[in-house]
């Protein structure tokens, strides 16, 4: 919380300063804390809290709702553009932030969990010809693991069901429509080869396009 | 947006208007994603994309290019930025 509040203190501007965050609780404290805080020593602090995460789903996520993803990167970007470009007062920005976010819908799949470098690894289960679609960033479970694993194109479109799919009770968090402009952003989760990866992007966009 | 060394990937789709895309397609000149408008040497004004070595950018802005598939105009950006 120390960090927090001193680099509020030092990057902080005096419009105030938007702390962009994803939903993870330990994020969501913290951040609320030293928001508060900061708020105390007379530094204006809002925070925004992003989840974009489609996979897990109303019914398993309750009350915790979506977990933040890569989506955040869009939303810090556009943010980002508007508060250097227009005078904007924090509580207008993080309306505008609400309004993206609520634009948002991410999916990952993923065929491991991921390491901290340098550490030794304990897990031992078997995830050899598998993908787990909406496996957490911190690894935790998604919504379902397909074994073995499928062709990278049936995996895709599972994964664009899960976010344009309008008739899933459980998900359809953003309302797609076929005349909507949609910006869709690839990412790599760090450990997929370059070559990889530029054929998951291409068959993402092909997948998409159809 | 990576998470350590994670196999795997993720689709995220925004729904964007105008102005959303006009901001993503901002100037900047961070590591994980820049954009620099450029002047092409016959004088006329593009805006284009820079290619990072970190991350592939397939989407310029104003002179977008973009996929027009069916009914839908998509912006496609790929990425893998070095910032969690």
């Amino acid at each position: 919380m120390h960090q927090i509040q001193n680099t509020i203190v030092r990057v902080g501007g005096s419009a105030g300063t938007l702390l962009v965050i994803m939903n993870y609780t330990g994020d969501v404290l913290h951040f609320h804390l030293a928001a508060e805080k900061a708020r105390l020593t007379g530094f204006d602090t809002s925070v925004l809290v992003v989840g974009d995460d489609v996979s897990v789903g109303r019914r398993k996520s309750g009350k915790v709702g979506r977990r933040g993803l890569a989506g955040t990167v869009l939303l810090e970007k556009i943010l980002g553009a508007l508060s250097q470009r227009d005078k904007m007062t924090l509580k207008e920005l993080h309306k505008v932030g609400e309004d993206v976010a609520n634009n948002l819908a991410t999916v990952g799949a993923a065929l491991d969990h991921v390491h901290i470098a340098g550490k030794p690894v304990t897990d031992v289960t078997d995830r050899t010809n598998q993908v787990e679609v909406g496996m957490g960033i911190h690894n935790e479970p998604g919504c379902y693991v397909v074994k073995p694993q499928p062709p990278i194109s049936d995996l895709v479109d599972q994964m664009l069901d899960k976010l344009l799919d309008p008739n899933d009770g459980n998900r359809a968090y953003v309302a797609f429509s076929g005349d909507d402009t949609i910006c869709l952003m690839v990412n790599n989760l760090g450990g997929v080869s370059n070559i990889e990866f530029s054929a998951v992007t291409k068959t993402v966009a092909d997948r998409l396009g159809e | 947006m990576t998470s350590l060394d994670g196999k795997g990937f993720s689709i995220t789709l925004l729904k964007a208007t105008p102005a959303m895309l006009e901001a993503l397609d901002a100037p900047a000149t961070t590591p994980g994603w820049s954009i620099t408008p450029r002047l092409p040497l016959d004088g006329t004004k593009q805006n284009n994309k820079t290619i990072d070595k970190d991350h592939h950018a397939e989407k310029s802005s104003a002179g977008t290019k973009s996929q027009l598939k069916g009914k839908r105009k998509t912006h496609v950006l790929s990425k893998s930025c070095p910032n969690t």
